[in-house]
């Protein structure tokens, strides 16, 4: 119900704002109204949180309609997490926007970004692999929109117009697999797929056997999945996009862009490869050779992103290879046999998100309010160091830590020693450009080129939005140093997530109650 | 072979408290600055407690190199900064190293060694932040490569095998991780050998000692090597590979003895030729250790600890003398020196006090230390080809470093004479820088007394080394023969120099 609930609430907000930006001029209602929203979809998030810890699941069917017609909405542990990191990254983006966007910009900006966050979210929760084709198109388009908001930048339409015709030739393929896989399934229900893919001769109540040959069909559609999946995360080779879009794109976006949309790839490949084509599919071989691929994948990735890392000298340089690398990473967490590398796969997930929206909103505030030494931009200057710090997870106190600790020790128990070497040597590599922009940007003395912004109206908005992170990033952090019964707890609930015959009990379950 | 003490409860907020104090006053009156940083450090020595005799020792040295860096940071980083913000760097530094060598659980340990490693980075490249000089960015880009990144995937690799709860609860003394697929072990031997700078990770050694400012120099020299020697020295109390760990460290450590050995003494930078040093010295830590994991005889742990104090005392002293040759001079290079002496008859005495201390002068440390190291050799030479092989290498690198020592005496005592009238020091800088110079140097020789009697009521030393029970009369005797002989070396300096 909560799942069903946050959506709702985004494609809500999404028109709400965009009747305000047409129907009046008020500036304070527009962001009023687009904070209130952002606020509603974090307690919305939040309180999925908790039902899931509580209940395991929490399943719903749109309308009330039955699959294969029905869309069935499943909300585990790991969606609900990832929807609630989401949800909060539109809070922040939302505050970012009020902070740096004109309003004539901002009135584009908020519907655009709900309508983001609606589609991500249909993403995290839906039970259809149609549905989530549709909130893949849903998310490339206004991923699209939202890199080129401020339509007079060269630099911004370039990058969409290479984001916008890849994406949409790669989520072409997305399609292609759902009618493949529709063709001989004769569904689109995920558990119901991942159920005759186990035991082919199953027969479900809504949409009876296997209609056709499912092995080549599987085997077409797991490869071009899971391309479309690497393109999504931006993982090498299919990465070209990303650093454009993250040069370019505005800072509010970029928030958005880092906790959720691009966090999807990772994501459906952990769905793809654990549910639906799970480890005693009838591909089991293929399925295989394909994970072989992407850990070979996701290492190459993320030692070269780490060294490009380490080259960059612009923040958003950084920002871009470092995700990528974090990304990778986290790819490789998620593949592993081990729950424990799926949990700090996932938790590095989190991580890097919090850590690129703590050094882009504290690199915008800092450059806002460089030339005026308020508390607010020495607050920045924190915000921007604890990012780093994060990213690094260099110290127990940051979160990043224990996502390298969990995966260190999750490679470890699967004798995966090249993986171990891949998570601390690209971490290393990748601190080498955190640093020296830290040491350039913070250290020495800075002299601002441009006029000096009197950022006075929106103080109070600057101090809390920075004070909010911090203390996210770090109470996550110390919460994990002074509790770490937590992590078993994480590990625990992950691996529930990811067991597909409870995925299949949960949805049977509901459908035929 | 530990004497146990309980440690008071307040110790680190007694000590925390007396140095963040000493650098807030710092800026109004800087002499009570000074005295209360003192006093906090002086106060880690004496109230904070370590594991075992290993880490007591690491911890008094920190103290006694903390006290006197407490007035010569300041005056350096005023005479060569005109601020005083190194101070409170260095002084995090110290004392996360102090907290590092206090842990009692592992996580505490991890959790001190990583953040003493980001602060050394930003140490190392203190002179690009604070005048744009590439070269120590560079430096520490290669330390945080070479260095940081080696260490991190050892700890994080014990750290996993702790399986985390045994990391916050399990004290460190207690942990017993089975290391035994032969590859992990060697990436945690490199791990901590990157650290020590211990071939084949020792190359960023010579760059990061080098340019850092001088008392982080002294404290990366002097004491942060040792953290790699105390890694090692806990990986050695786990379930390992016996053979394979000593033979590894023992051959890595020799080459490295011996290499950095020959390397220190055809350099002509003096902080360079102190850095290879450095490298040369560690690799002797690890030949003792290796040693005690071959023979389980905690008396080369003992040696090991020893030798430690005595060459952080030496190398803090000869870095803060380096400082204060740049400072004065202008200049590192040896072949344009050679007339300190005339400059500072105290700064040379000091020099020569420290450096016989080092190669073994009674009653130094450096004595004590290498007397119970060869003697404990001696003793298993028919044992293993590994005891006569460290003996080997012992004497060889003892042979070179009297010569790399002679080298760097040259700046002291060379035949040049001083042609360009020296850049003046202000003169309470210029107390400061000498005063804490000889106060390391001082303590090399009064130090041995109460260590010497403290290993009297250690168990195995007092009953495996008894030629303690000879020394101890002695030695009272030997330091205030060998402190007189100073005074006169002294005065006939001065009246040389004049």
């Amino acid at each position: 119900m909560f799942s069903a609930a946050i959506v709702m609430n985004y494609l809500l907000a999404s028109a709400v704002t965009a009747f305000i930006g047409i129907a009046t001029r008020s500036r304070k209602l527009l962001d009023l109204v687009a904070i209130a929203m952002a606020t509603t979809g974090l307690i919305l998030s939040i309180s999925l949180m908790f039902n899931t810890i509580n209940y395991g699941v929490s399943t719903y069917m749109f309308g009330g309609f039955r699959p294969p017609l029905g869309v069935v909405y499943y909300a585990d542990f790991i969606s609900s997490s990832l929807s609630l990191l989401s949800s909060f990254a539109t809070v922040v983006s939302i505050i970012l926007a009020c902070i740096s966007m004109d309003q004539s910009i901002r009135r584009y900006f908020y519907p655009i970004a709900f309508l983001l966050i609606a589609g991500v979210h249909s993403f995290l929760f839906t039970g259809d692999i149609f549905h989530l084709y549709v909130a893949t198109e849903l998310v490339t388009i206004t991923s699209c929109a939202l890199t080129a908001i401020y339509s007079d930048k060269r630099n911004a339409i370039r990058a969409t117009l290479i984001y916008g015709i890849a994406g949409t030739a790669i989520t072409s393929f997305l399609l292609l697999s759902v009618i493949l896989v529709y063709g001989s399934y004769g569904t689109v229900n995920i558990a119901d797929i991942a159920l005759k893919s186990i035991d082919p001769k199953a027969v479900t109540p809504f949409s009876g056997g296997v209609f056709g040959e499912i092995v080549s069909a599987s085997i077409t559609a797991l490869a071009m999945i899971t391309w479309v999946f690497l393109f999504k995360s931006g993982i090498m080779p299919t990465h070209f996009w990303l650093p454009r879009v993250y040069r370019s794109a505005p800072i509010a976006s970029l928030v958005l862009f880092t906790s959720s949309s691009d966090i999807l790839g990772v994501y459906g490949i952990l769905r793809i490869y654990r549910i639906l084509f799970s480890e005693n599919s009838v591909i089991t071989s293929f399925r295989n050779t394909m994970l072989f691929s992407l850990t070979a994948i996701s290492t190459i990735s993320a030692f070269l992103s780490a060294l490009l890392t380490a080259r960059q000298d612009r923040v958003r340089g950084i920002v871009a290879y470092s995700t990528i690398t974090q990304l990778s990473l986290a790819l490789a967490g998620v593949i592993s046999r081990d729950s424990e590398a799926v949990a700090g796969g996932l938790l590095h997930i989190s991580v890097n998100a919090l850590g690129d929206t703590s050094i882009l909103t504290g690199y915008t505030i800092y450059m806002k309010n460089r030339d005026i030494d308020n508390f607010s931009s020495r607050l920045a200057k924190v915000l921007i160091m604890i990012g780093f710090l994060n990213l690094f997870g260099l110290i127990p106190i940051v979160p990043g830590f224990w996502s390298k600790a969990l995966m260190t020790k999750g490679f470890l128990d699967d004798g995966n020693i090249v993986g171990v070497a891949t998570v601390l040597i690209s971490t290393g590599l990748c601190a080498i450009g955190y640093f020296r922009f830290a040491i350039n940007i913070l250290l020495r003395e800075q002299t601002s080129k441009f006029k000096v912004v009197s950022t006075e109206g929106r103080y109070f908005l600057n101090t809390t939005i920075l004070l909010l992170l911090i203390a996210i990033v770090l109470g996550l952090g110390i919460g994990l140093t002074l509790n770490p019964q937590i992590l078993n707890i994480i590990v625990e609930l992950v691996s529930r997530s990811i067991d597909v015959d409870t995925y299949i009990a949960n949805t049977f379950n509901m459908v035929n109650r | 072979m530990y004497i146990e003490v309980e440690e008071w409860s307040a110790s680190i907020p007694v000590a925390v408290s007396l140095i963040t104090l000493g650098n807030v006053v710092l800026f109004r009156v800087p002499i009570v600055g000074c005295v209360l940083r003192s006093l906090g450090f002086l106060s880690i020595a004496l109230l904070i407690k370590g594991l075992d005799f290993f880490s007591e020792t690491l911890l008094i040295t920190s103290s006694i190199v903390g006290i006197a860096l407490a007035f010569y940071t300041y005056a350096y980083s005023k005479t060569k900064y005109g601020g005083i913000g190194l101070v409170s760097l260095i002084d995090i530094f110290l004392l996360s190293m102090v907290m590092l060598f206090r842990a009692k659980i592992f996580i505490e340990f991890i959790t001190f060694w990583l953040l003493t490693e980001l602060i050394a980075f930003f140490l190392i490249a203190y002179d690009y932040i604070a005048k744009e000089d590439v070269n120590p960015l560079r430096a520490s880009i290669k330390y945080l490569v070479f260095s940081m990144i080696p260490t991190d995937l050892s700890l994080f690799i014990l750290l996993a095998m702790t399986g985390f709860e045994e990391a916050f609860v399990t004290p460190i003394t207690s942990l017993e991780l089975r290391i035994t697929n032969p590859v992990i072990l060697i990436i945690v031997l490199l791990g901590f050998f990157s650290k020590a700078a211990v071939i084949p990770l020792h190359f960023w050694l010579p760059d990061a000692h080098s340019v850092a400012p001088s008392p982080a120099s002294a404290l990366l020299s002097g004491i942060m090597v040792k953290m790699g020697v105390y890694g090692l020295y806990l990986v050695a109390n786990q379930v390992i590979d016996e053979v394979l760990t000593a033979t590894t460290i023992i051959l890595f450590g020799g080459l490295t003895a011996i290499y950095g050995a020959i390397q220190a003494s055809i350099q002509q930078d003096i902080k360079r030729l102190l850095a290879y040093s450095t490298t040369s010295e560690t690799g002797i830590l690890s030949i003792a250790l290796g040693l005690y994991i071959l023979s389980k005889d905690p008396i080369f742990i003992t040696a090991s600890a020893l030798y430690s104090i005595a060459h952080a005392l030496y190398k803090a002293f000869m870095f803060m003398d380096s400082g204060y040759i740049e400072i004065a001079i202008h200049t590192r290079n040896i072949n344009e020196l050679g007339f300190i002496y005339r400059l500072s008859a105290i700064q040379s005495t000091s020099v020569l006090m420290s450096i016989t201390s080092y190669l073994g002068m009674p009653p130094s440390i450096g004595f004590v230390a290498k007397l119970i190291l060869f003697t404990e050799i001696s003793k298993y030479l028919s044992n293993s080809y590994a005891y006569p092989a460290a003996l080997t290498i012992l004497i060889l690198k003892t042979i070179i470093s009297i010569i790399y020592n002679t080298v760097y005496l040259k700046a002291h005592f060379g035949s040049k004479s001083l042609t360009t009238s020296p850049k003046p020091i202000p003169s309470r800088e210029d107390k400061y820088l000498k005063t804490s110079c000889i106060t390391v140097s001082v303590y090399s020789y009064i130090i041995t007394l109460p260590l010497v009697i403290l290993l009297m009521y250690s168990e195995p030393i007092s009953t495996k080394f008894k030629a303690l029970d000879i020394l101890y009369p002695l030695i009272l005797s030997l330091t205030a023969i060998s402190l007189t002989l100073y005074l006169l070396i002294y005065i006939v300096i001065k009246y040389r120099g004049s």
